[in-house]
């Protein structure tokens, strides 16, 4: 009986022994997956970085669902943004000032790109941005920046000041079809009104003014219609305006979209 | 009336803990027994819970609240993590609390079903939320106390149940502590982890040997550590020095210490890495803490500008800018209501020098000396934390709490030994009295700073 029970307590212990050994050994084995997985693109992303430095380019548009990269190309002195992938819309390369694409498609963009550069599962390619730019974006898809949080959590940037009196603006190249344009602004003190204005030269598409909060709530945004059949260049606008008094008024950018949504016909 | 018995050298102690430690056996301690002990266990509880709760009725905002209260009714409505997508905009973008553990909204989370189902309480100060404070302030305000109480147990060498059970009760009654129990948060949660690590080596520093129910307590209370914030890892380190150096001087055997130690470092990895590689993977960034994400998404949102690193000097002067005030918010900070007036500061800080000094005393014999060791460990940690406070961005006193509430009431029995050693008769019962009395009326001062105007 004794015996019985020390040869069942051995086992227990065994058992114990055999267990701690299997959920440490199971840790120690998902860590190195998940660390070899996040670092898997090191590689590639260092040899992409030295090619665009050595065409003098520093600015790359990177898959977004390849983020994990994002340390070693910053480590490598370039910059990279995140874009959709693997097709991401060309006029975005411009937008965000990224010469350099790397996409997981081999094909994508070519008809723009001068130069390319394989490694690994991806091609990168330098894009004439003039080109780029002239692209009109499909049904569907969006063109904007990502300022303050390009690669979702830090390294972190600074949101993009729009002092009152000195508007932000760009042009975007777009064909017939519906809109919004949404931008992402605060004031910290809460004194701004920021305004959004869309329009073609001369003409005003819409516009759209509100009181900006003291953080990011909900984005403001307009709708617009382009009525052009053939592509146009889309002048969008993000002013600030506030009191005279109690010092300067500063709204600040987070992000802004524009996004083609045509309405069923 | 609750006297400490100056005992005859022939007489047997007071209380029955042995007077060397540890025993064969390990230590046992006296019940709470006789309705003077029980009457003054359960009007502590209710005390404690109580203030908490009056102040969980009264406040209407606290730090970061409304980013928990999101976290919480998440959990308590769904088995899936809250995603960034959930957190994009508002203030919950700058607080991105799901990059840390969910488990200790649990807790919250069956209050939260219960205010669900209540609905919102209109003669309260924040309707929809107060029952799961409420909720709250039990939990955490009644565990708190019980571990205090186990640890002041463990500390006593020589007074009796009814001091114990006032000194833990000092210790409880510190506003801050009180107030942190009435919000939600995720502070209460790091403070109890924190605190059940003291406790626990405390009770392996008794114990003559260490066993298999040991190893499954100190990597339960690992876990939970893991489970917290990271100021509650000072403990946590406490824990497992004292652990290591017990199994290496009162087990025998390779096999049996690997399989203590493998234990005690299985049930954290089981139970909480998890969450960690979760997050490791979430963020993608080598970041194996979010703490420099959590920060830089504050900063972001609140003010639209990351700052450089500052440089060593400027984090040195901005701490000790900050000194007055962290200190005055590990006592009393009510945010919105009260803080600390200048006064109290210096009375505190004199306290505290002194109970600190009390425990370095062998004598009067009212402790035990693994009791002292602890304390001054607590101490030496709370001490520790504020220092490394410097390289963070915020230096709130609620920071020291995992380490300050058990380092509080040792200090409150360092006093004790030390008034003693003057005022022979009665000096502990005395300095217990005092901290009551003190932390007693900032409580009522607190209370009545949150009164409705």
């Amino acid at each position: 009986m004794h015996e019985a029970s020390r040869g069942a307590r051995r086992g227990a212990l065994l058992a114990l022994d055999i267990g701690i050994c299997a959920v440490l050994l199971v840790f120690a084995v998902s860590f190195v997956a998940i660390r070899s997985n996040l670092h898997a693109y090191n590689s590639d992303a260092e040899a992409i970085a030295q090619w665009a430095t050595s065409l003098g380019k520093t600015r790359i548009a990177w898959p977004a669902d390849k983020r994990e990269a994002v340390p070693k190309l910053l480590a490598s002195d370039v910059t990279p943004v995140l874009v959709a992938s693997p097709h991401p819309p060309a006029q975005q390369l411009f937008v965000n000032n990224t010469p350099i694409l790397v996409t997981t498609d081999p094909d994508y963009l070519s008809s723009l790109s001068t130069d390319q550069f394989q490694s690994g599962p991806f091609t990168a390619r330098v894009i004439d941005l003039i080109k780029a730019h002239s692209v009109p974006i499909a049904n569907g898809e969006a063109i904007g920046e990502q300022v303050s949080r390009p690669y979702l959590y830090a390294p972190l940037r600074n949101s993009r000041p729009i002092a009152a009196g000195k508007p932000w603006a760009t042009k975007v190249i777009l064909e017939a079809g519906h809109y919004s344009f949404t931008v992402a602004i605060f004031d910290p003190r809460a004194r701004g009104i920021g305004t959004l204005t869309v329009g073609i030269g001369d003409k005003q598409l819409a516009t759209k003014a509100s009181r900006l909060q003291s953080a990011m709530f909900t984005p403001m945004s307009v709708e617009f219609d382009v009525p052009d059949k053939k592509p146009v260049a889309v002048d969008i606008k993000i002013a600030v305006t506030g009191p005279a008094t109690g010092g300067a008024v500063n709204g600040f950018v987070h992000e802004w979209e524009v996004r083609r949504q045509d309405r069923a016909p | 009336m609750t006297t400490v018995t100056e005992p005859a050298e022939d007489a047997p102690p007071i209380v029955d803990e042995p007077a060397t430690e540890p025993s064969a056996a390990g230590p046992t301690f006296g019940r709470f027994t006789g309705w003077r002990q029980l009457l003054l266990l359960v009007g502590s509880f209710v005390l404690v819970v109580g203030i908490s709760s009056v102040l969980a009725w009264r406040i209407s905002p606290a730090p970061d609240e409304d980013s928990h209260k999101f976290m919480i009714t998440h959990q308590a409505n769904n088995l899936s993590p809250v995603g960034w997508q959930d957190m994009e905009w508002g203030i919950d973008r700058g607080h991105s609390y799901y990059l840390y553990s969910s488990i200790p909204y649990y807790i919250y989370a069956p209050f939260e079903r219960l205010q669900e189902a209540i609905g919102p309480v209109d003669s309260a100060a924040r309707p929809d939320r107060v029952i799961t404070r409420i909720g709250g302030a039990l939990v955490f305000g009644a565990t708190q106390l019980a571990l205090t109480l186990l640890i002041v147990r463990r500390m006593r060498k020589d007074f009796s149940n009814e001091m114990v059970i006032l000194v833990a009760l000092a210790a409880n009654l510190l506003p801050q502590l009180r107030y942190q129990h009435a919000y939600l948060n995720t502070d209460s949660f790091t403070i109890l982890a924190a605190t059940a690590c003291f406790a626990l080596a405390l009770r392996l520093w008794q114990r003559r040997g260490v066993g298999l129910v040991d190893a499954l307590l100190v990597g339960g209370a690992f876990a939970a550590v893991a489970h917290g914030r990271y100021n509650g890892f000072a403990g946590a380190a406490v824990l497992a020095g004292v652990f290591g150096v017990c199994v290496f001087r009162r087990s025998e055997g390779v096999r049996v210490r690997l399989r203590l130690i493998g234990l005690a470092l299985a049930i954290p990895v089981l139970l909480a890495a998890p969450v960690h590689l979760a997050i490791y993977n979430e963020l993608r960034n080598d970041h194996v803490i979010a703490s420099t994400d959590h920060d830089q998404m504050a900063r972001s949102t609140f003010s639209a500008r990351i700052p450089a690193t500052p440089t060593l000097e400027d984090q040195v002067s901005a701490w000790f800018d900050d000194a007055s005030f962290t200190w005055q918010s590990t006592f009393s900070s009510i945010q919105g209501y009260s803080e600390l007036a200048e006064p109290w500061i210096w009375v505190f800080a004199l306290l505290c020098v002194a109970g600190s000094a009390g425990l370095v005393l062998r004598r009067p014999e009212l402790l035990t000396g693994s009791g002292r060791a602890i304390g001054l460990l607590a101490v030496g940690c709370t001490l520790g934390t504020w220092v490394l406070m410097v390289a963070w961005p915020y230096h709130l006193g609620r920071f020291l709490l995992p380490a300050a509430a058990t380092a509080l009431a040792a200090i409150i029995l360092g006093s004790g030994v030390l008034l003693q050693r003057f005022v022979r008769a009665r000096g502990f019962v005395i300095a217990v009295w005092v901290w009551v009395a003190l932390f007693g009326l900032l409580d009522i001062m607190a209370i009545v700073a949150t009164a409705p105007a």
